[in-house]
């Protein structure tokens, strides 16, 4: 074994790590930064890349993959002087891979900073409710500072997302009671707003009662009044009917009405029951007057002298059947 | 001194031997030239077994297959590159390229904006205004570059 073959052995060992080192295979999502003598050159992208060893060594290997950064809690005051804190998430990806690494030292700490202080520089210039409610807002004017302030880096920031905005405790107590006060303030006026419109409607059905109710007797007493006048009239073609008799015949015409009359009231006052007392007219003879004045008509209507009455014969004695 | 031993007394298996080797290290770290130099190895242990020659003619014949191996291997390559079915993957840029829109923001000293896939991307282009129609051309890093359509 002479130092010839060692040296032959060493040779093809070192042959063999210098090809090793030519070759760079580059994973799919990363590009690496060539540098030759420490100064950058070209950038290597993913698959087989020969390189000279010796001369040219691997700079930096750039991810460029987009990558989510979180933005962790912070203290913000909004220009209504409410203290908040709001923290948020970053997603960017690296599109110049020679500008992200040597443009820029500690790129992932540089995004994370310009997003915090843009975070406080946009909420700080807005109201509390503005700020609850209007996100969408806040997350496009972040995106244009921040992705315009990250071009130089060849970094592109695809979206910034503030993700939890916690006012401090006591304010969400007294928002809480806020809202329950609007809601409670809804319910009473639509209450009250029901106990008017129900008073109004009852008011209304009492009205229109009344007015019926007064229609009604209205119209009755016009009812009323045809009906009386319609008797009045009756009585009064009666009246003239009789007077038109009475004219065209004798006076003696009333006396059959007359003695109609009395008949039948005494034949009331006699049919009336437990009657103990017996009511005479006090002048029992008109009443045989008026007979007179039947037969008188008769009479008359029979013409010429009229026999005398037949008396009528007194009833036989009683016991001579 | 054993490996020298060894090879002594085992010419051609010694190669055979040292092709696998240089397999095995190829699988650790692969390169791409591990492997030509372990078939190398192993055709040069073949050749030994059927036509025993000198050693420094072993080691010609191992040289030269290794080169001829890696450089044909390295052409091979040059002209027909591995085609990946997704070009454009990690190139988020260079996705819009072809791609028409329409400017959100004016075109002024150079640059402006455009809403492009839920995002916004900054443009650069001669100075255009509000709601130009606009061609994107290539990309510089975060940055397209646009022209106007007629």
């Amino acid at each position: 074994m002479d130092g010839f073959s060692i040296a032959l052995i060493g040779l093809g060992i070192l042959a063999l790590l210098v090809l090793f080192a030519g070759a760079k295979t580059v994973p799919q999502g990363y590009n690496f930064t060539i540098e030759r003598f420490g100064k950058y050159t070209r950038t290597l992208k993913p698959g087989l890349n020969l390189i000279v060893p010796f001369i040219d060594a691997i700079g930096k290997r750039i991810n460029v993959m987009e990558q989510v950064l979180d933005v962790p809690h912070q203290e913000v005051i909004t220009r209504d002087n409410a203290s908040i804190t709001a923290n948020g998430v970053t997603f960017y990806q690296i599109l110049d891979a020679a500008a992200a690494a040597y443009e820029v030292s500690n790129l992932e700490n540089a995004i994370l900073n310009l997003t915090m202080t843009n975070i406080r520089t946009v909420m700080g210039s807005m109201d509390l409710d503005e700020l609850l409610s209007n996100r969408d807002g806040i997350n496009q004017r972040l995106l244009h500072v921040v992705d315009a302030a990250v071009a130089p880096w060849g970094v592109k920031i695809t979206r910034i997302e503030i993700k939890d905005i916690d006012p401090p405790k006591d304010l969400v107590e007294s928002m809480g009671r806020q809202m329950k006060a609007e809601r409670e303030k809804r319910a009473a006026i639509l209450e009250a707003e029901g106990r008017r419109q129900s008073a109004i409607l009852q008011a209304e059905g009492a009205k229109q009662a009344q007015v019926l109710e007064a229609e009604g007797r209205r119209e009755a007493a016009f009812r009323d009044a045809e009906a009386r006048e319609r008797s009045a009239e009756a009585e009064a073609m009666a009246t003239q009917v009789v007077s038109a008799a009475i004219a065209a015949g004798s006076v003696q015409a009333i006396n059959y009405f007359v003695a109609n009359n009395y008949i039948k009231a005494l034949e009331s006052i006699a049919k009336s029951p437990n009657q103990k007392l017996l009511m005479m007219p006090m002048e029992a003879a008109s009443v045989i007057g008026a007979i007179g004045g039947i037969a008188e008509i008769a009479r008359e209507t029979f013409g010429g002298a009229a026999p005398a009455a037949p008396r009528p014969s007194r009833p036989p004695p009683a016991g001579k059947a | 001194m054993q490996v020298v031993d060894f090879i002594a007394a085992n010419g051609p298996w010694s190669w055979i031997v040292l092709g696998m080797i240089l397999l095995a290290l190829e699988l650790v770290v692969p390169g791409g030239f591990l492997l030509w130099m372990g078939i190398s190895g192993l055709v040069t242990g073949a050749l030994t077994l059927v036509q025993p020659m000198p050693w420094p003619l072993q080691w010609l014949v191992f040289g030269l297959l290794s080169l001829l191996s890696i450089s044909a291997w390295l052409q091979w390559n040059r002209r027909r590159p591995s085609v990946s079915d997704r070009p454009l993957l990690n190139r988020r840029a260079d996705h819009f390229i072809g791609h028409e829109t329409v400017l959100e923001q004016a075109i002024e000293q150079g640059f402006g904006r455009v809403v492009l896939g839920d995002t916004v991307w900054r443009v650069s282009g001669p100075d255009l205004p509000v709601g130009q129609r606009v061609r994107i051309v290539g990309s510089d890093g975060a940055v397209l570059t646009v022209e106007p359509m007629l």
